[in-house]
């Protein structure tokens, strides 16, 4: 790591402790800086996760558990890691308690999706934009949605995925192959074109940050 | 009368596998395989083509601001 590298880190943990310390002692206008700062990659773990219509309650409780627990809070990993975490293990309660876990966990690789692609054809994806995949997501088994959205849209390792999930690597793999399978084999025709597509107040916001 | 089970095509041994082979988790020889069957066939070719364009939309995908009233 260079020195400029290593200053950085060391700013951003000293930032990351005296925003923490500024909220653990109800300064005003520190949670504030915290909803501003992280919120929306949290909100988007938790659309992803249990999908629009819950992301928002659940976003309020990953907030109140982060007011509640943020004296925990050491500077042993980034401040935005330690919220990433605590909100990943309220999603997954979350959905623990929407279903029943082990139907969802350990839904059955279906035989359609294992099945390879026979005939000639290359590619069947058209046109497709960050909507249709947010609305889709939607649509995968909690388990291969889950390690999907770690894995392809945050970035975790399978190492990292399977800690936080409680699953091993290999499942972690398997569940992502899953995940791209199906997402591959849906009939995206539906969504009709992208151009001129009535706007769906449900839907997700295109707002990017 | 049980009709006989097609024999296993190459693809089905490649295509389980396309996701490692892209995420580069398989082992050389194991790459290697892979790769040889996806520069001989169309099929399998397409399918690691549109996996890759989910992988990268995915990957894409950024935060999403909350609504104003939460």
């Amino acid at each position: 790591m260079s020195s400029s590298n290593s200053s950085n880190v060391h700013v951003l943990a000293h930032t990351d402790m005296a925003l923490a310390a500024r909220c653990a002692t109800g300064e005003p206008g520190g949670f504030e800086e915290l909803y501003r700062l992280h919120s929306p990659r949290l909100f988007g773990l938790a659309c992803r996760m249990v999908g629009p219509t819950d992301a928002e309650d659940l976003l309020q409780d990953i907030f109140l558990n982060a007011h509640r627990k943020i004296r925990l809070y050491k500077g042993e990993s980034a401040l935005g890691m330690w919220l990433f975490r605590l909100a990943t293990n309220l999603c997954l309660d979350f959905l623990r308690s929407r279903a029943n876990r082990s139907a969802q966990m350990t839904d059955s690789m279906d035989a359609e999706d294992a099945r390879p692609t026979e005939g000639g054809r290359g590619p069947i994806l058209g046109v497709l934009d960050r909507l249709d995949l947010e609305r889709a997501l939607a649509e995968l088994p909690d388990g291969c949605r889950q390690v999907f959205v770690l894995y392809d849209v945050e970035g975790f390792e399978h190492r990292e995925v399977g800690a936080m999930l409680g699953i091993s690597e290999g499942t972690s793999k398997s569940q992502l192959h899953k995940a791209r399978m199906r997402l591959r084999a849906r009939d995206w025709q539906p969504l009709g074109p992208i151009r001129g597509r009535r706007h769906d107040p449900r839907a997700f916001s295109d707002e990017r940050v | 009368m049980t009709p006989e089970p097609s024999p296993m095509s190459a693809c089905d041994g490649i295509q389980p596998r396309l996701s490692e082979y892209m995420d580069r988790q398989l082992d050389r020889i194991q790459a290697d395989q892979v790769q040889a069957h996806l520069s001989v066939c169309d099929t399998c070719r397409g399918v690691a083509d549109d996996l890759d364009r989910l992988r990268g939309l995915a990957s894409s995908l950024g935060p999403i601001t909350p609504p104003a009233h939460i």
